[in-house]
């Protein structure tokens, strides 16, 4: 059988957290391998390069990216792909609204009072800094409280929580 | 919270540095640019408010070897440090007045100057001061009476009330003696003299070699307490290796070999081996346990479990020097109670690929409140640290070490622009340019 490997772009360290916790593991049975690659200190021209080749090797890949202030997903893959031409819209991946909002989906009601957070039923308009706000006294550091919640996350409760990840769920999962 | 300038004048490789710093302060520069003379400036400071100013400037080599080589005796030596940690005193708003005023101090200069002697290897001190600027803040007194084992006790509760304005108070050293040279406050309120400064304080000797800094002034004390909370860090991974004594010191040793002493505290702590094993796992992923081994000669090793392995913990002697150096990282990051901490080349035996988790956490821990200071000659700490905090070493044409920042140059702006990364220009050494 063919090699079969994924390769998921994602923006930052914060991202590659959650897909390296989270999604990875998930995605171990599907595939002979999967990379979670960082693209925000790659330059532009590396990362078409980065493109070309897995696009070569046959490899399956994911782009990851927030909507941030985008007014909708159709545009927000229009504005990466009009920033990487070879790149292929159904591998584009929006996150609604930044990665933080897939963070606290995952939390029930009973995992949020453990961790002292306010319970969201719903992320999407979660944005990186309210939930910098909602990081509790307990924790002096921002990655130790992140990396409590994925101990936590359930996908199942994530799905109801946030449409964006329901829908990369159903796609990839 | 922490020391936004340095200033200071004929110190080894520097003849005048001014440069502000920022809660991360990423240090890059050639080899004998002035790196380790910079961070020369916190440890000098440090051992002055620990061992006295003698016995500070002999631990820099001596006289000869503590100011530049070149310019010698014939220029002196200052330094003036600008601390924004903020503190406050209670005083008595005027004489027999029920006004209880608030100062509260939201900047601290301390500067003081050296005169050598010329021909001989002595100093003396010309000049040695104290500014604070300040807000005054009204403070509303209540008095209620409670009732407590059929005694009446006073307590009296405390309401701020209103900003009076700010000020200034400077305190320097006369002779042996230390003196209010002004204080400034805001119109209407009524200080005396006595009541911010009493006069039993102001008796206080000095002696010819010491500083306003060795005598334990209110106004004093908070600077003197920056200075000396500062952590300075250059681990060998080859001594955690070894088993340690346990009757070392509790707080991390400047090259970690206590790390087994300090490990012991933190496994016994819930919540903080809890953190601990977050953070090691976020950069170690196979790491599975980490614990300390008690041995009959009173000594402690460290030792780690791996996932690979259920029942099989290595000693310390068998792990790596990267993860002995992750371990001492993250507990001089989260674990140090530092108001500075100092790192030199925290990447080393790192794996590139983890260099960009190192740096996160290094900027995770100073956005706690602590200030970070790193040297470095590696490009991929260069690449992900944002440019805005990174400082660069390098030596003028006379040979006297300077400071600049490339995030003010107009030239690397230029190369940025065009895609050229940071870590390129740091490589071909065009981030002076």
């Amino acid at each position: 059988m063919a090699y079969k490997g994924l390769f998921i772009l994602v923006e930052g360290l914060n991202d590659k957290r959650f897909f390296d916790k989270i999604i990875k593991p998930k995605l171990k049975k599907k595939y002979d391998s999967v990379e979670v690659i960082q693209y925000a200190n790659l330059k532009k021209e590396k990362l078409k390069r980065f493109l070309r080749s897995i696009e070569k090797m046959k490899a399956n890949y994911l782009y990851v990216g927030d909507i941030n202030s985008t007014s909708c997903v159709i545009k927000k893959k229009q504005k990466i792909q009009g920033k990487f031409r070879n790149i292929d819209k159904g591998k584009i991946i929006v996150v609604i609204k930044e990665i933080e909002s897939w963070y606290l989906a995952g939390l029930n009601d009973k995992n949020s009072k453990k961790l002292r957070i306010r319970f969201l039923k719903n992320t999407e308009k979660v944005t990186k800094d309210q939930f910098k706000m909602l990081i509790p006294k307990k924790f002096d550091s921002e990655i130790d409280f992140r990396l409590e919640i994925l101990k936590f996350f359930s996908i199942e409760t994530a799905k109801q929580k946030n449409k964006s990840f329901k829908y990369f769920v159903n796609k990839m999962l | 919270m922490a020391i936004t300038k340095i200033k200071i004048s004929n110190f080894k490789s520097f003849k005048n540095l001014e440069i502000e710093l920022g809660m991360l302060n990423v240090l890059i520069g050639s080899n004998a640019s002035g790196k380790s003379n910079f961070i020369q400036i916190f440890k000098f400071l440090r051992d002055i408010t620990n061992f006295g100013l003698e016995n500070a400037i002999s631990m820099q080599g001596g006289i000869e070897y503590f100011r530049n080589i070149n310019i010698a005796a014939s220029e002196p030596f200052s330094v003036t440090v600008v601390s924004n940690q903020e503190h406050g005193l209670m005083i008595q708003g005027g004489e027999g007045s029920k006004r209880l005023v608030e100062i509260k101090i939201y900047e601290t200069i301390y500067e003081f100057v050296l005169k050598f002697k010329k021909g001989r290897l002595g100093f003396e001190i010309i000049s040695d001061k104290l500014i604070q600027k300040c807000e005054f803040i009204d403070i509303e007194r209540q008095s209620k009476r409670i009732m407590k084992r059929e005694k009446f006790d006073n307590k009296i509760e405390i309401k701020k009330k209103e900003k009076l304005g700010s000020g200034e108070i400077i305190l320097s050293r006369h002779g042996d003696k230390v003196k209010i040279d002004k204080a400034t406050f805001p119109k209407g309120i009524m200080i005396n003299k006595d009541d911010l400064f009493p006069l039993f304080l102001r008796e206080e000797k000095l002696s010819p070699k010491d500083l306003l800094l060795k005598l334990s002034l209110p106004f004093v004390r908070p600077i003197e307490r920056e200075l000396i909370n500062v952590a300075i860090y250059d681990f060998d991974p080859k001594l955690p290796k070894e088993s340690t004594p346990i009757t070392g010191k509790a707080e991390l040793e400047e090259n970690g070999r206590n790390l087994a002493i300090v490990l012991n505290n933190i496994v016994k702590t819930k919540d903080k081996y809890r953190k601990f094993s977050n953070l090691i796992k976020e950069l170690l992923p196979f790491m599975d346990k980490v614990d300390v081994e008690k041995f009959a000669d009173k000594s402690l090793l460290f030792i780690i479990r791996e996932i690979y392995s259920e029942k099989k913990f290595l000693p310390a002697s068998l792990i790596s020097d990267g993860t002995v150096n992750i371990i001492a990282l993250i507990i001089a990051l989260y674990f140090e109670e530092k108001s500075l901490t100092i790192i030199e080349e925290p990447e080393r035996n790192i794996h590139p690929y983890l260099i960009s988790k190192v740096i996160d956490m290094i900027k995770d821990a100073s956005l706690q409140k602590k200030q970070i200071i790193v040297t470095t000659h590696n490009p991929e700490v260069v690449k992900h640290t944002d440019l805005k905090n990174i400082l660069l070493v390098s030596r003028d044409k006379e040979g006297f070490s300077i400071i600049s920042r490339p995030e003010d140059k107009k030239e690397v702006k230029i190369f940025l622009d065009n895609e050229i990364g940071i870590e390129e220009l740091y490589v071909q050494n065009l981030l002076g340019v």
